[in-house]
């Protein structure tokens, strides 16, 4: 196949956009798109201050990695979970969450951002798997303990918003997943932007939403990002990746398939909003917005170490320092009219705590 | 030719494409990238006898 838009030779099938690009032609392609999605939703500005939360995986670097090329003010943040660090197959701080956090950790030093570092054996004495999570399911456990502090530390750390690296597969599996189930709830808020409700529950956004995760994870690739390829090892037989197989097949018989659904819901979505949402107050324990006296975090972690004073001001980041040139190189690239840097190559920061906001 | 998928490796004895090698393993396309002796491939590219392809997994997630 031929590149679209050089003519080279094409590594990137791009189905559902009927196209093909090379490796010089996809990065900057990938970047305009994710501009573009941006701007379509509103999501942020290149004013704003934008905590992007990362897993260590490909799509939350791949996010970081782009929007720092396309000019946004992005800083990092990981939730060490300490998955996989018990028990016979690693040593503490050798396991799953610890490689994660070595590639997130990696991604910073390229990019010269900061990375906020939550440790939840530090923080709260025990790691998601030691978690008293009751009947809940340990993914569950680990997605509300994620969310927590993404929006605490965004919170805390004077963010404007909260990026996230979900893209059009994890949107449509959860969609799938909410419909099937008939959560009404769910669905009136599931979406590309999640709006701010007062001073506390910061607007979260997912500029990958249009992209296949195939689509990221050739960005990653292209773009010589490492991240960790393993699959966590509690996702082992979760629906979300039926889900994804199912919607794969679908989409490789009817191109656009998964599009037109999460297109289709975006249309509809509102007919599954209350007309009067719940008012929103603050957590008694942690002050972080809940609906009722203590927040869900809180409910499932009891009088953990998290709740003193200023447990959070200690982890503020450490600097980081740019790293060797990244791997690409790419020319700057226009979107819209901005000139898109490559910060991988050319930031040098050397920055200690968090500017002001 | 020698296919790395997952912790699996599969032998082919005969050149084929990329959409006939992931025809041949039930591979849905669009959950994976390939790369061919370490270089990304499009689905028309023909892999040769002795070529090393690795068929990489997009599909990552979790359970509610």
């Amino acid at each position: 196949m031929k590149c679209r838009l050089c003519d080279g030779t094409a590594v990137a099938e791009v189905r559902q956009h009927r196209m093909a690009l090379c490796d010089r032609c996809y990065p900057d392609w990938f970047a305009e798109y994710t501009d573009r999605t941006i701007r379509k939703f509103r999501m942020c500005s290149t004013d704003e201050r934008i905590l992007v939360a990362v897993s260590g995986g490909k799509d939350s670097l791949a996010l970081w990695d782009v929007m720092c090329r396309l000019g946004y003010r992005v800083d990092g943040m990981i939730v060490e979970l300490g998955i996989g660090d018990d028990g016979e197959a690693a040593a503490p701080g050798e396991g799953y969450s610890a490689r994660s956090t070595e590639f997130a950790v990696g991604l910073a030093e390229e990019l010269g951002r900061p990375l906020w570092r939550v440790d939840l054996r530090r923080l709260l004495g025990r790691t998601v798997p030691e978690l008293p999570r009751g009947q809940r399911p340990v993914c569950s456990a680990c997605g509300l303990t994620k969310r927590y502090f993404m929006n605490r530390v965004a919170f805390e750390g004077g963010y404007d918003c909260v990026a996230t690296g979900h893209n059009l597969d994890d949107e449509v599996a959860t969609l799938f997943g909410n419909l099937l189930r008939w959560q009404e709830g769910y669905l009136a808020t599931q979406g590309p932007v999640g709006r701010q409700r007062g001073r506390r529950l910061m607007r979260k956004i997912k500029p990958f939403c249009y992209f296949s995760e195939r689509e990221t994870t050739l960005y990653a690739m292209i773009r010589g990002i490492p991240y960790v390829r393993e699959d966590c090892p509690n996702a082992a037989g979760a629906p979300s990746i039926d889900y994804k197989e199912m919607f794969n097949r679908l989409e490789t018989d009817a191109r656009g398939t998964k599009r037109r659904f999460y297109d289709g819901f975006l249309k509809n979505r509102d007919r599954f909003r209350e007309e009067e949402e719940p008012a929103l107050g603050a957590c008694e324990r942690c002050g972080m917005p809940s609906s009722i006296d203590l927040c869900s975090f809180c409910r499932m972690v009891g009088d953990a170490p998290i709740h003193e004073s200023g447990a959070l001001e200690r982890l503020r980041p450490a600097g980081a320092t740019a790293g060797p040139t990244g791997a690409g190189g790419d020319d700057p690239v226009e979107s819209h009219g901005r000139k898109v840097t490559d910060h991988r190559a050319s930031v040098t920061v050397s920055a200690t705590g968090l500017p002001g906001r | 030719m020698k296919v790395l998928y997952g912790r699996e490796t599969y032998t082919f004895e005969r050149p084929m494409t990329v959409k006939r090698l992931l025809e041949e393993l039930d591979v849905v396309p669009e959950g994976v990238v390939v790369a061919v002796d370490g270089k990304l491939a499009t689905r028309d590219v023909r892999v040769e006898a002795d070529d090393e392809v690795e068929i990489v997994r997009a599909i990552s997630g979790g359970r509610r």
